[in-house]
């Protein structure tokens, strides 16, 4: 229950963010805007890992492991964050929290291709929900 | 229409311009999104810290658009001014944009948390509710001459939030 708790709350947290984040892109613009989110994140979340983890643990951190969560940043904060927020200036919070709903289908590409995965009925059912979704959002 | 699906009259796709390039950036993000965690696996493969993992991933997106805005100095909207006669409009964006970034990165501490109780069929499509949050809180919040929120686009939202659940089932299945 408490896992449940704390999934829903980060959704309705992100959802305020987005709201929020809204609010200044118009005026301060994409790039401002996103370093300005990155910045603040960085420092919070930095705050909470340095008591928690310590230094000493990041020293011992293997220098592959480092480059893929360096890798692993770029693609979820920086291509991600810029690309929300360029997304978000034109089309408005509501349809890119809804077009971003594609993130699935590009997960199960990825699977299928770098792990040899299946498709089976769920995922294939879940795909033709996800596509549908997306032409009514666009016409929306 | 051109061969780059560009057509007269500002369309792209049969859709304005530029609803279709917000369109685009979604999809974009999407793609990203999906991308990083092949990355984020291998790296807690070798340590496994998720904290260290979200710290040093943030670092790694921050200095690149820091540089962007400092070296490129991308044109700005409006200019941040803390002295006398501040611009009242950029003071607001920017509380707003701190305001997003705490968000942000509770999202994120929160997302940790989720899904290290909960099993990952059950965290991530609740996680995934995003978008139907927005779509309540969006609306009132910034007033709905300026959200337009209509039947289709919840009719959307719900069938991809659903697809999306059923993907994550299948996968853990």
């Amino acid at each position: 229950m408490a896992g449940v708790l704390w999934a829903l709350s980060a959704a309705i947290i992100w959802s305020l963010g987005n709201i929020a984040g809204s609010k200044g892109l118009p005026v301060l613009g994409v790039a401002r805007g996103t370093l300005i989110q990155l910045l603040v994140s960085a420092v919070l979340v930095a705050t909470i890992t340095l008591p928690i983890e310590g230094p000493s643990m990041l020293a011992s951190a293997p220098a592959l492991a480092i480059f893929y969560f360096a890798a692993s940043g770029l693609f979820h904060f920086f291509g991600g964050w810029g690309f929300m927020n360029a997304s978000m200036r034109l089309v408005g919070p509501s349809r890119m929290g809804a077009i971003t709903g594609v993130t699935p289908l590009f997960a199960v590409f990825l699977a299928v291709v770098t792990l040899g995965e299946t498709l089976n009925l769920a995922v294939g059912l879940g795909i033709v929900l996800i596509v549908a979704g997306t032409y009514f959002v666009a016409v929306s | 229409m051109t061969e780059t699906g560009v057509g007269p009259r500002g369309r792209l796709l049969g859709l304005d311009r530029r609803r279709a390039m917000g369109y685009l950036f979604g999809v974009l993000t999407a793609a990203c999104w999906a991308s990083s965690p092949v990355f984020l696996r291998k790296g807690l493969e070798l340590f496994p810290s998720p904290l260290w993992a979200v710290t040093l991933g943030l670092g790694a997106a921050t200095v690149p658009y820091l540089a962007w805005v400092v070296v490129l100095r991308p044109p700005p909207r409006s200019r941040i001014r803390r002295k006398k006669g501040a611009d009242a409009a950029s003071q607001s964006a920017l509380w707003f944009l701190i305001l997003a970034g705490v968000a942000s990165a509770a999202g994120a501490v929160a997302r940790t948390f989720a899904i290290d109780l909960a099993p990952i069929a059950v965290a991530v499509p609740l996680l995934q509710t995003t978008g139907l949050w927005t779509i309540i809180l969006a609306p009132p919040l910034l007033g709905r001459h300026v959200e337009r929120v209509t039947a289709k686009l919840v009719l959307g939202t719900v069938l991809m939030v659903a697809g999306a659940a059923l993907v994550i089932v299948g996968q853990n299945a």
